[in-house]
């Protein structure tokens, strides 16, 4: 019969007891000698508590609180253990403590590459798929605090906030959305839509306009991205690959600071290329509906294109909205197939008085 | 041969950080593929490893708790997290200033009273779940007390513009340290607010003069503080507890622990865990005349997990 040394805990004291433990048939007989007198404790297979392995040492603990416990530092003990009673529940190693070796590195590196697809390929359309489902209520909620967040920071340029809303009506943006442009003061040549209807241009952008149909082409490429969601379905691409990050990290606090800051980062949002083409194709579809000179976009285009080289305030713009070649040339073959358009007087006055309150400044 | 000497023990941890990476990489994995639900099993056989690997004159500690008991416990911990978030966002998407007021208020309150709720259902599961030769430690500590305790040092902290804060910790620590029995022996906190608010500030300014350098030592001093005001009682036997950290150890393991966490994007982790394990216990003693093989069994079951969940969310570390 196996026997072993070990040292028996009686769960009452702290005091180590040395002891010989033997494996019988259908249990454990753990004997000791306490005061000169034998004692003999009989642990039943089905009470012992799953095994405890760390190097040599084996920890076996018994019963019901306090538990008995004996540790043994004989490295036969398992194997002596787990060919006297196969199959026993308190012989069950846990999946991670099976874990060894080439499992350790071949187990990392799947969950490198499941994390990296999941963070690649199943986030960003998931939550695009959710920011669809935002009702435009919600969206239009969220894009007035996001507003809130970020007009405090800039100064309001009211005068050509009127004006320009006042071109943007005579514009059908066929659009459910309540259509509200903004004019900011600020030197930087940038404008971006948020969600739910606010557009808000920078006047140094403004001022660089030399056509009605320029500004049409911007305001109706801004109601494009609105339409599209792109900015909430951006919101939440990063939002979503926040979260994903920073549960994987456990850092569960970071994630409040985001959903109540976020607004600072909106202007940093920068839209991907096709999602820049899909806002220039609803640009040309509403010039188009509007009966608008088409050559506007491409105007637009030639401005930022143009001075970017020479001036740094254009690079911002082109960040938050990537130009290419391909979008040059889309709006050039969209307009060259434009059936007749007409100029419309209304907005040209109104923009005639945009371009003097600009240049006024 | 009698000495006059004070009888030293000594803590020793013995993990290592390959068995601690397979571990924490089986965790990983799983709690991705379960989408989170697997994190208290986990944390659970985190807590198993670290304890089991602690040796105290030839014996290990022991983590009992379950991830099953503290599955339970998370679950409720999620969902009062979800209502609390769930105002709190609600109320900044409203848009209306006074309910976005309002939800930052009841935001604050539930924080408030969450925290010494944590702290004491994670006292109390924690101790209870710990165990050195079947003898268990144990938090006697009452929820009420800490709450009032907690929400008195809050305010008065508030209204002091900060300055009670180094008595409001030392309540803390006197609390719930003093609550804490391992067997029959005893603990008690014997720091004093005003030791620690001058160590806060001297930490402070010579922090800033030395452009941040400091911190280390600051840090040091911090962790020894608490440690060597740690005191424990036998039988009547004061028995210290010393921490002989130095500066240079302390800058030494943070730096080196920095890099092996940034330059392996986190997946090192467990190397730089059991380096810091390692390194903290090896620099305490215990001095004085605790006789490790007369401890008895003083204390009842308990598996309540909520407050350990709780914590975890609010990221309150204990012990
Ligand atoms: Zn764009």
């Amino acid at each position: 019969m196996d026997r072993f040394n070990v040292l028996y805990f009686d769960g009452q004291t702290s005091l180590p007891k040395e002891a010989v433990v033997s494996l019988e048939l259908r249990h454990l007989t753990i004997v000791y000698l306490q005061d000169d007198e034998e004692k003999r404790v009989v642990w039943e297979l089905d009470q012992i508590q799953p095994i405890e392995i760390s190097g040599n040492l084996h920890i076996l603990r018994y019963g019901d609180f306090p538990l008995q416990q004996i540790d043994c530092k004989d490295h036969h003990f398992y194997k002596a253990l787990a060919d006297r009673y196969p199959g026993a529940a308190f012989l069950k190693i846990s999946f991670a403590d099976r874990v060894k070796g080439w499992n350790v590195v071949a187990i990392t590196l799947g969950f490198i590459a499941i994390m990296a697809s999941v963070y690649f390929l199943v986030l960003p359309p998931v939550a695009e798929l959710l920011a669809g489902q935002i009702p435009q209520t919600m969206e239009v909620q969220l894009g007035n605090s996001l507003y809130e967040g970020f007009v405090s920071e800039y100064e309001k340029n009211e005068k050509l906030t009127k004006l320009t809303n006042s071109f943007s009506r005579e514009i059908d943006f066929n659009t459910s959305y309540p259509i509200d442009v903004t004019v900011v003061k600020s030197p930087q040549v940038n404008a971006f839509a948020l969600p739910g209807g606010k557009v808000v241009i920078y006047d140094g952008l403004l001022k660089k306009m030399r056509s009605a149909e320029e500004l049409a082409a911007l305001l109706s490429h801004e109601v494009g991205h609105i339409e599209h969601r792109h900015s909430l379905k951006s919101i939440s691409r990063s939002l979503s690959g926040y979260i994903f990050v920073s549960l994987i990290l456990n850092d569960i606090n970071g994630l409040s600071a985001v959903l109540v800051d976020n607004a600072n980062t909106l202007n940093n949002l920068s839209y991907s290329r096709s999602l820049e083409a899909d806002a220039d194709a609803r640009a040309v579809e509403t010039l188009d509906r509007n009966n608008l000179d088409q050559k506007g976009l491409v105007g637009l285009f030639e401005i930022l294109n143009k001075e970017a080289g020479e001036d740094t305030d254009y690079l911002k713009f082109l960040s938050t909205h990537p130009l290419t070649k391909e979008r040059m040339q889309k709006a050039r073959e969209a307009a060259a197939k434009q059936g007749p358009f007409k100029k419309n007087p209304r907005m040209e006055e109104l923009f005639r008085e945009i371009s003097e309150n600009g240049k006024a400044k | 041969m009698e000495t006059q000497e004070t009888p030293v023990k000594q803590l020793a941890f013995l993990g290592n950080g390959s068995k601690l990476f397979s571990i924490y990489i089986v965790n990983l994995l799983l709690t991705a593929v379960t989408l989170g639900f697997y994190y208290p099993w986990a944390k659970a056989s985190v807590l198993k490893y670290l304890y089991q690997e602690t040796e105290l004159e030839g014996s290990r500690f022991m983590f009992h708790g379950t991830g099953k008991e503290m599955f339970k416990g998370f679950i409720k911990a999620v969902a009062v997290f979800g209502v609390l978030y769930g105002i709190l966002v609600a109320a900044q998407l409203s848009g209306d200033s006074s309910l976005i007021l309002a939800g930052a208020l009841v935001y604050l309150a539930g924080l408030l009273i969450l925290i010494p709720l944590a702290v004491h259902g994670s006292m109390k599961y924690r101790m209870s779940r710990t165990s050195w030769r079947g003898i268990h430690f144990g938090y006697r500590g009452k929820l009420s007390d800490l709450m009032m305790l907690f929400i008195k040092g809050f305010v008065f902290t508030i209204f002091t513009f900060g300055i009670y804060g180094p008595w409001f910790t030392v309540s803390l620590r006197k609390y719930l340290i003093g609550n804490t029995r391992f067997g029959n022996v005893e603990f008690e906190y014997t720091g004093e607010g005003s030791d620690l608010l001058v160590l806060y500030i001297s930490g402070y300014f010579l922090t800033i003069i030395t452009l941040g350098i400091y911190s280390f030592w600051f840090a040091k001093d911090l962790i020894n503080y608490f440690i060597d005001n740690i005191q424990l009682k036998q039988n009547g036997r004061e028995i210290r507890l010393q921490s002989y950290l130095t500066g240079g150890t302390y800058f030494r393991l943070a730096i080196v622990n920095m890099f092996i966490i940034i330059f392996s994007l986190g997946l090192a982790a467990p190397w730089a865990t059991v380096r810091a394990m390692r390194i903290l216990l090896s620099n305490v003693f215990i001095e004085g005349e605790l006789d490790l093989n007369d401890l008895e069994q003083t204390e009842r079951p308990y598996t309540d997990a909520t407050g350990e969940d709780v914590a975890d969310m609010l990221d309150i570390g204990i012990m």
